[in-house]
């Protein structure tokens, strides 16, 4: 319980930080924000109504107490090129960047544990090494590579899945979970070859241990002792992967989002900075930093549930 | 053996271990041969590298697959040939009918798992006990090893518990089943030695109870001594002397047993009256790579002769249930000088 509020509390410093540096993302670009954000064609007024709409033309300090008050109340200021609230962008587009994001995850582990297991059992097998070359060459291929290639042989050639797009879910599993099969491949084995990898290193070093002498030497089945007495061991520097793992999908997701053309937040990303929407930009900063932060507190948190020792 | 026994329960007969290495074949174990009778408690002994944990492990067949091979012998339990027996079988005994307890108490748990779900998890795979049952015995069980405040310690991990009591706990976990043999494979030799007093008197207290009979493998014979009914003296895989405890300590007649005996400090000699310094046997453990072709212990043995290097000394009896393995046992026996 201490363990948790430690944590939770932690958390606290990191987004203060993390809200400063978004905030001085637009100062810290050089020249004149307004400018910038006015473009070539902008004659002085139009500037100078940039400046004072966006608050520029005041102390440094007070803007940022006037930006945290209004990120605290969910505001993150209006887009510069729509006129939309940030916040509404952003939320529109989340939901294929989520389900992206998630299913390339789950993708990854629900293959990655089990051939990583399975390497490490039969460590020094044929089986292992197919394994771990698989991995490398899934690990060295970029993803707009794997997509591409995907792209071409089952969607062009056979004609199994849609080229591009997406699908929300409230328009049926069917054409939903089609539109995100090759996304999801395509962005996951990276994942997917880097946990395998990390799991089998991690079981074969768990696996050389005394305690799993010990469960041998109780007469457990081979399955038992590698879930149950392996797997729990190993457990922390995996979710260690995984939290990292997710930590750069999120921006892994971007190229994803681009080669196959889905309206989520790697895309309002990229748009954003070709239109140089600063609060658009702003606000994704902060929402993918706070992503990541949480992130890393359930991968905290996780820890104690598998590893009693970490429970302090 | 001093007295008429029954049947072994567990017999290791010719037993020849050889191990692949990237520079030839190690004959971890070559050739040994020992009984051991229900209830009684046998002592192997030896120095790192006598084969005496390579024979232990493999009773239970622990060792690895591949590099590890079973040349020749046989390993039976009841009558059972555990060479041949399918990993099946063996995974039926193993914890059940033959358990074992390790050197490391520190790292020979689970850290990851309650002591009470490790003890509770042999109970319901062999003895099919049901979930509250196999924990209620787990607790029991921590109590007769003299954990205190059984009911609490059950549910707290291996990191909550000091290095004696870990140990205990390994005892109660290789006892749960009520084995008929345990290999107790150096269960002193990382603890303080208070500590290792205790766990004796417990084990020994244990196997009177319980009549489980204990197949204790230490470098120490001060242990041996005190708990063993019998004791197999290893030396670079070989048996070189095979006693009743009384009659080795009485009639050590092997020169490498005679040097493992010099090596044991005296207490029983006051100070004043001058100690003696400690004996070594000097040289090394001979490399087991090559065949033997004398004595292994002849290299560093003060009695040895020309003919001890050439031939391949045989087991021989000396008096009843001691046997040795030296050409010159009689001479030594009569006295002749180093």
């Amino acid at each position: 319980m201490n363990y948790l509020i430690k944590r939770i509390l932690a958390v606290i410093p990191v987004l203060a930080v993390v809200a400063v540096i978004v905030f001085l993302l637009l100062h810290l670009s050089p020249g004149d924000p307004a400018v910038i954000i006015a473009g070539d064609t902008a004659s002085a007024a139009d500037i100078e109504h940039i400046r004072h709409t966006l608050g520029l033309d005041r102390p440094l300090p007070e803007q940022f107490a006037g930006w945290l008050g209004q990120v605290l109340q969910g505001n993150l200021g209006v887009s510069v090129f729509t006129g939309l609230p940030v916040a509404e962008m952003i939320a529109q587009r989340v939901e294929p960047t989520l389900w992206v994001s998630a299913l390339t995850m789950l993708f990854a582990v629900v293959f990655a544990l089990p051939m990583g297991i399975l390497a490490a059992w039969k460590a020094g097998t044929w089986v292992d090494r197919l394994i771990s070359g698989l991995a490398v060459a899934a690990f060295s291929l970029p993803v707009f590579v794997i997509g591409y290639g995907l792209v071409y042989g089952f969607s062009t050639t056979l004609g199994w899945f849609p080229v591009q797009g997406f699908k929300s879910l409230s328009e049926g599993f069917v054409p939903f979970i089609r539109h995100l099969a090759l996304p999801v491949v395509s962005g996951g084995l990276i994942y997917m070859a880097l946990l395998a990898r990390m799991t089998r290193s991690t079981m074969l070093e768990v696996l050389g241990e005394d305690y799993i002498r010990t469960a041998r030497a109780k007469g457990l089945s081979s399955r038992r002792l590698l879930l149950r007495h392996a797997l729990k061991n190993a457990a922390v520097p995996i979710v260690t992967t995984i939290g990292l793992g997710i930590a750069m999908l999120l921006s892994g997701v971007i190229v994803t989002e681009s080669v196959f053309a889905i309206p989520g937040i790697g895309r309002l990303t990229v748009d954003s900075i070709l239109r140089r929407d600063y609060p658009v930009i702003q606000g994704i900063v902060l929402v993918t930093a706070a992503a990541y932060v949480a992130i890393n507190l359930v991968t905290d948190l996780l820890y104690g549930l598998f590893d009693p020792r970490i429970r302090y | 053996m001093n007295q008429a026994h029954p049947a072994p329960i567990l017999e290791v007969d010719d037993l020849r271990i050889a191990f692949a290495s990237p520079d030839g074949i190690v004959r971890a174990v070559d050739g040994v041969s020992w009984q051991l009778f229900p209830g009684e408690m046998l002592g192997i002994v030896g120095e790192s590298g006598c084969g005496k944990s390579v024979t232990a492990m493999s009773v239970l067949r622990l060792l690895p697959g591949p590099p590890a091979m079973y040349a020749s012998g046989a390993i039976r339990f009841r009558g059972e040939n555990l060479l041949d027996a399918t990993e099946a079988r063996m995974r039926e005994l193993r914890g059940n009918a033959i358990s074992m307890i390790f050197q490391d108490p520190m790292t020979s748990l689970n850290p990851v798992l309650t002591i009470g779900e490790q003890i509770a998890e042999v109970l319901m795979l062999h003895q099919g006990l049901g979930r509250r049952a196999a924990w209620t015995r787990a607790a029991e069980m921590l109590d007769l090893v003299g954990i205190p405040d059984p009911q609490r310690r059950v549910c707290e991990y291996p990191h909550q518990f000091s290095g004696g009591m870990r140990q205990r706990a390994m005892i109660a976990l290789a006892l749960a089943c009520s084995p008929a043999v345990l290999i107790a494979d150096e269960p002193t030799t990382a603890l303080d030695v208070t500590i290792q007093a205790q766990i004796m008197d417990l084990l020994d207290r244990l196997r009177r109870e319980m009549g489980t009979a204990i197949v204790l493998i230490t470098h120490d014979l001060g242990v041996v001594a005190e708990s063993c009914d019998r004791v197999v003296v290893m030396y670079a895989g070989n048996k070189v002397e095979e006693a009743a405890v009384d009659e080795l300590f009485a009639r050590p007649t092997h020169p490498y047993t005679r040097g493992l005996l010099g090596a044991m400090p005296d207490l029983d000699t006051p100070v004043e009256a001058g100690r003696r310094r400690l004996a070594e046997i000097p040289g090394m453990v001979p490399s087991l790579k090559q065949a033997a072709v004398g004595c292994r212990f002849a290299p560093r043995c003060a009695y040895a002769e020309a003919g001890c290097h050439r031939t391949v000394p045989a087991l021989a009896p000396l008096a009843v249930g001691h046997a040795v393995a030296c050409l010159r046992a009689i001479d030594i026996l009569e006295g002749a000088p180093a």
